[in-house]
């Protein structure tokens, strides 16, 4: 038994002196010393569940602006008392509000919404676990597959410095800015080497617990060309969302200017194959790397993506538009669910 | 009255999706049909559920996303949505949805199929993807997707 520096003065645990020391000593001193000794020699975790060692386990959050939270303070369609309260509130809308809404927004890490962190933190409190959650955000507004690497190394450091005890989630949503690229689409050969590469890095962690990834798929952004989105008004002085995102703002032109349904086609065709390439290089990943549990999620392709949950760039999420990824993308992981 | 608006309050800060109630497993999905596809022509596919766990499952859903670029035909048995087909240029918004409401789903075996044709609009030598799901209250949603291949 060693001596424990931390011991109450009078509590040393060295067997020898204990027994001629406790007859020196009153009952409640004796008695709390017993109960001292009990805990430090109590395992780090019992059977049953009744005490378990706390354990730091890290999520991590890959991707765009759609992870960053970008503009999602601001929405396409305000109610107005929200916007008034958000105004009103200290740090409602904050100075890094156009880039970055990774504290509070994200359907991943934010605090303000139902996030995958919120939900896989409810999920390890519901469950009994006495673990503690930390997310790290290292999604970046405008990254492509290409900054996935870099992303990934960001995470390892953070994972490192942070002496955590496992990756428990990350998720990564990646591939829009792929598929808008001005000088064409990112080539889907070059997108499974940049993604091979990330999960390759990912999967340096070493530790008990497989690595659980969801990797979702890019939205239906063509649908966002829809003249209906077009011409809806945005705060920005009435103007339309076609003069606002398209003429103004240019925000991936490519795949939201298609006037006929062939061009449609070719700009949805341009995602679906992006998407497909996510999938199968998902497949290729859980092969390559044994401590790697990839899924892949074409939820948010399944879906349409009504103005309501649009920024007022007519582009990004806005708020419900990132509580509905959340929501909907968390069904389609595995991992976290409690049995009733 | 405070007592509702307490309520009201606490339910609006709980979360749309809490982490519970995923308490059955074993619900495989899966769709069978041909590889590729000529433009112009019906594809048919089915979708297979099994489940294969201890849950008798009543009111599971299955939802079919048929393929960009096909116009849905029939369904068998009666869908409780199919997508609404029109000539109209933008008639592919929103995501063209074939779902099957209440599905029953006894445990241990059983399996329930349906089966989906769409007509397969030109141009060819292009692949095509089918995602069909399956959703109920007590799993976690589980999805599949195939990919075909439309000849020229």
């Amino acid at each position: 038994m060693m001596n424990d520096p931390y011991a109450p003065a009078g509590c040393e645990l060295t067997p020898g002196a204990l027994f001629a020391k406790f007859a020196r000593m009153s009952l409640p001193r004796v008695l709390f010393c017993f109960l001292f000794i009990l805990a430090a020699t109590a395992p780090d975790s019992i059977a049953m569940g009744r005490r378990q060692k706390s354990r730091a386990l890290l999520m991590g959050v890959l991707g765009d602006s759609i992870s960053a939270g970008t503009l999602s303070d601001l929405p396409l369609k305000p109610c107005a008392k929200d916007a008034a309260k958000s105004a009103k509130r200290p740090g409602g809308v904050s100075a890094k509000f156009i880039y970055e809404n990774k504290e509070k927004l994200s359907w991943a890490s934010g605090r303000s919404v139902s996030s995958h962190f919120y939900l896989l933190k409810s999920y390890l409190l519901a469950s009994g676990s006495p673990d503690s959650l930390r997310v790290e955000n290292v999604s970046s507004p405008g990254d492509r597959t290409r900054d996935l690497p870099k992303q990934a190394a960001e995470l390892m450091k953070q994972y490192r410095e942070g002496n955590y005890s496992a990756l428990t989630y990350a998720t990564i949503l990646i591939g829009a800015n792929d598929a808008c690229g001005k000088k064409g689409a990112t080539p889907l050969d070059r997108m499974r080497a940049e993604l091979l590469q990330t999960f390759a890095k990912i999967a340096e962690i070493q530790q008990e617990e497989p690595i659980r990834i969801l990797l979702v798929g890019i939205p239906r952004i063509p649908d966002l060309g829809a003249p209906a989105i077009r011409r809806t008004h945005t705060p920005l002085l009435g103007l339309r969302c076609g003069v606002v995102r398209d003429r103004l703002l240019g925000s991936c032109r490519k795949l939201l200017s298609w006037r006929t349904e062939e061009e449609y086609h070719q700009a949805m065709n341009i995602v679906e194959e992006r998407n497909r390439l996510l999938r199968s290089t998902a497949i290729e990943a859980n092969a390559t790397f044994p401590n790697l549990e990839i899924v892949y999620s074409n939820h948010l392709f399944d879906l349409e993506i009504p103005p309501a949950m649009l920024a007022i760039d007519c582009f990004h999420p806005s708020k419900r538009g990132q509580e509905a990824i959340s929501r909907e993308v968390w069904l389609d992981q595995p991992w976290f669910w409690m049995e009733r | 009255m405070l007592t509702i608006l307490f309520l009201t309050a606490l339910a609006g800060s709980l979360p749309l999706q809490t982490a519970q109630g995923a308490s059955c497993q074993g619900v495989f999905l899966r769709q069978h049909g041909p590889t590729s596809v000529s433009p112009d022509q019906i594809l048919s596919y089915k979708i297979q559920v099994v489940n294969e766990g201890a849950c008798n499952l009543e009111g599971v859903q299955v939802t079919d996303y048929i393929p960009r670029r096909t116009v849905y035909r029939e369904g068998q048995p009666t869908p409780s949505q199919v997508p609404v087909n029109s000539q109209e240029p933008r008639s592919h918004l929103p995501v063209h949805q074939v779902v099957w409401k209440d599905v029953s789903l006894p445990a241990n075996g059983s399996t329930a199929s349906f089966e989906v044709k769409v007509m397969v609009l030109p141009p060819g030598k292009r692949t095509i993807t089918d995602t069909s799901c399956v959703e109920h209250p007590n799993l976690v949603r589980t999805c599949n997707t195939i990919d075909l291949w439309v000849n020229e």
